[in-house]
């Protein structure tokens, strides 16, 4: 029985060892997400959302990004930007798959794309969502040190492995929408012109 | 050995484990406790541990005289909770974090002292599953079309009192006032709090367990028909008397009113098969 408490001891004092002192780092951001460009070729911003206290406590990212630009067509992109730096007091990503039912969103249909970025292709969602009757389209991914996931449990396994390799688990996550009307005209090419430019530019945003 | 004089003897060593338990999953408890005060649907959360500690403690005369035969299962179930604990902590994954605590408990009775002991613990250690929130994106799955029937249910309730209201969603609109049935993300208030409360009913009062499970099935219906008298309530409320009385009402009914009609509900209905248990029985 003395054997059997000590091994039980000692196997859960590792676990307190690791549960009350392995502590994620405080990955900053490349840049502030607020110097994010207003003008991106041909893209103008028009307008900039300040989200309430009450959002950023459930959404408890470190930093954020919420605009809609527009182009010279006039078509209408919203992008969101939700960097959580990793660290003990940084909250997890909110899936759009849990937060947009939640609030009231019906999921239309969901499949990976692919889009050309800068170093070839990245594969991305897109998802449609309606409510009171309109349909918008989504496109998002996930932001992983230099690795693009759009699964939430490919990001969950890599946030682990980091946690254990590197102490951090820093990830964002990309949101592009759009109303229906806008990814129709011309097969969702304004969505491609749209990644294409702004693509490197959040990279370069972003912690590699 | 029974595990009486088992405890009795090396009451130090118990103790020092207790510690290490403690020790190990106290940060994954601080956190569960806030949860339990800051998130309405969980408030139950802090009658449950003491509630386990009953059941044991009513019990604690059989336990007490289980011969103890220690079993090496039990490291292996040990082994599994620290898995779950090591991937939980390192993804934030609060549910796993949570859900090893209740397996270590397991682990550690079986390793001890083995089947017979765990046997007969089982019941309060698998209690304290209930305090634990399931995560949202299954709790949302199961509460979003129960959401949607209470509001269908009572809006057609309402109208047939004569009531003008329009239902889009789950956003019920009364002339003077906007209803929603339940907030974003919180999903149908106090399903959780009525299982907790019929589990319990169940193993107090019930002896088969096919009545055991009809009664915790009926958490469900219970769930509908009081978010339903909720809304109609204040509905009618809103309509009659004023609307900041119909949404503070509203607020309260959430709480306190739900919780007791759902208590007397469960209440009748465990009696109902309290009797036909006693009368099979006969």
């Amino acid at each position: 029985m003395q054997r059997r408490l000590l091994i039980a001891c000692a196997l859960l004092l590792m676990l307190g060892g690791l549960t009350n002192f392995h502590e994620n780092l405080n990955v900053p951001l490349a840049r502030p997400l607020k110097e994010f460009p207003q003008q991106v070729n041909g893209w103008r911003q028009v307008q900039d959302v300040t989200f309430s206290e009450g959002i950023l406590g459930v959404l408890r990212a470190t930093d954020y990004l919420f605009r809609d630009y527009v182009d010279a067509g006039g078509r209408r992109m919203n992008l969101y930007i939700g960097f959580h730096d990793g660290g003990p007091k940084s909250g997890p990503i909110h899936s759009p798959r849990n937060c947009l039912p939640g609030s009231g969103w019906q999921l239309e249909s969901q499949r990976p794309v692919t889009v050309s970025g800068p170093d070839g292709e990245v594969e991305v969602v897109r998802a449609e969502y309606s409510k009171d009757g309109e349909t918008t389209v989504f496109y998002y991914w996930f932001s992983v040190r230099d690795r693009v996931v759009t699964d939430e449990y490919s990001l969950k396994l890599m946030e682990l492995f980091s946690s254990l390799t590197m102490r951090r688990k820093d990830s964002s996550f990309i949101r592009v929408a759009m109303d229906q009307s806008v990814e129709m005209d011309g097969d969702g090419a304004a969505f491609k012109l749209f990644f294409r430019e702004f693509y490197p530019l959040i990279r370069e945003f972003l912690p590699s | 050995m029974l595990l009486e004089e088992s405890l009795r003897k090396y009451r130090m060593g118990m103790a020092l484990l207790a510690i290490c338990v403690g020790a190990a999953y106290w940060p994954v408890g601080e956190r569960l406790v806030t949860q339990w005060y800051i998130d309405p649907n969980y408030s139950h959360g802090f009658f449950v541990p003491l509630i386990a500690c009953w059941f044991l403690y009513r019990d604690w005369e059989g336990v007490k005289a289980c011969p103890v035969e220690p079993s090496l299962s039990g490291l292996a179930v040990m082994l599994a909770a620290t898995v779950m604990l090591v991937m939980g902590f390192l993804s934030t994954e609060y549910f796993t974090m949570r859900f090893s605590f209740v397996v270590m408990l397991a682990g550690v009775v079986l390793y001890l002292f083995g089947r017979n002991v765990f046997g007969r613990m089982r019941m309060p250690i698998l209690y304290l599953l209930l305090m634990i929130p399931i995560p949202y994106i299954v709790y949302d799955a199961a509460a979003f079309p129960l959401k949607l029937l209470v509001a269908n249910a009572s809006v057609s309730a309402l109208k047939l009192v004569g009531m003008t209201v329009v239902r889009e969603g789950n956003i019920i609109m009364f002339p003077n006032l906007v209803l929603e049935v339940a907030d974003a993300c919180s999903g149908l208030r106090s399903l959780m709090t009525l299982v907790t409360l019929s589990v319990t009913g169940a193993f107090l009062v019930l002896r088969r367990p096919l009545m055991r499970i009809v009664l915790v099935a009926a958490a469900v219906p219970f769930a509908v028909i009081t978010n339903m008298a909720r809304v109609i309530v204040t509905g009618i409320l809103a309509e009659k008397v004023s609307p900041e009385l119909a949404e503070g009402v509203f607020h309260e009914m959430a709480g306190l009113g739900v919780f007791i009609m759902a208590l007397v509900l469960t209440g009748m209905l465990a009696f109902i098969l309290r009797r036909l248990e006693v009368r099979d029985a006969a």
